[in-house]
């Protein structure tokens, strides 16, 4: 399983702090993962220049492989201090 | 020393943390205090309050790892940084950072360098709440700009 979280705008638009995506061929990377979420949730477009961390480290390259038991978050840019 | 907290901080009493008044080396202290303030995008409102998120793990590694940034680059003694969550009311605090080093210098660099990367790569997001509206800060291009110069 990859536990999926959502944070800020994301959260809200998605309705949705949390799931567990099945780990599976079609899912392998932050890319492929951000796709599959999309067909259920499309909102994840409404939300601009999203982010993602991979077991709570920012993540620049979206195309790197995910593991089983990894933790994917997705959120808007920073904006904290 | 690192906190996320919901509650409200004197900036006196975390002070004396780092600054005990027999730390005979401690020659310089250097703090930097976020605010509230009213710079609600929408004009046309008033900013009433505020609401911080967090992602409870990875935040506070984030910080540590700035932390520990400053600590390779300057000459410095020690560190407290807090920040607050949940809902904040304006004029309320939202950041504290402060440094002390034996010189100012280092404790000028490294307390701007702490909140120059906690502004950019602590995952904290920030919701105005106005009197008609409440929305999502946007990312500020000249934080993600100012960075570079480190």
């Amino acid at each position: 399983m990859i536990k999926v979280l959502f944070f800020a705008k994301l959260r809200e638009e998605l309705k949705i702090n949390e799931l567990d995506v099945e780990y599976k061929a079609d899912v392998g990377s932050i890319r492929e993962l951000i796709n599959h979420l999309r067909q259920e949730y499309q909102q994840i477009d409404n939300v601009k220049n999203i982010k993602a961390a991979v077991n709570q480290e920012l993540a620049l390259d979206w195309d790197l492989s995910l593991n089983d038991g990894d933790e994917v978050a997705f959120f808007p840019p920073i904006t904290g201090g | 020393m690192i906190r996320i907290q919901q509650e409200g901080f004197d900036i006196n009493s975390e002070v004396k943390k780092i600054k005990c008044s027999d730390d005979s080396g401690v020659g310089a202290l250097v703090t930097f205090v976020g605010y509230v303030r009213d710079f609600k995008e929408d004009k046309s409102d008033t900013l009433t309050s505020m609401e911080i998120e967090f992602y409870p793990g990875m935040t506070e590694k984030a910080l540590l790892e700035i932390e520990e940034k400053a600590r390779r680059a300057w000459d410095i003694f020690d560190v407290n940084i807090i920040h607050r969550f949940g809902k904040l009311n304006l004029n309320d605090e939202i950041v504290l950072v402060a440094v002390t080093s034996a010189h100012r210098t280092d404790a000028f660099r490294a307390c701007e360098f702490i909140i120059d990367f906690l502004k950019t790569d602590a995952p904290f997001w920030k919701k105005e709440i106005g009197l008609k509206s409440q929305s999502w800060v946007d990312a500020n291009i000249k934080d993600y700009k100012k960075i570079n110069k480190w």
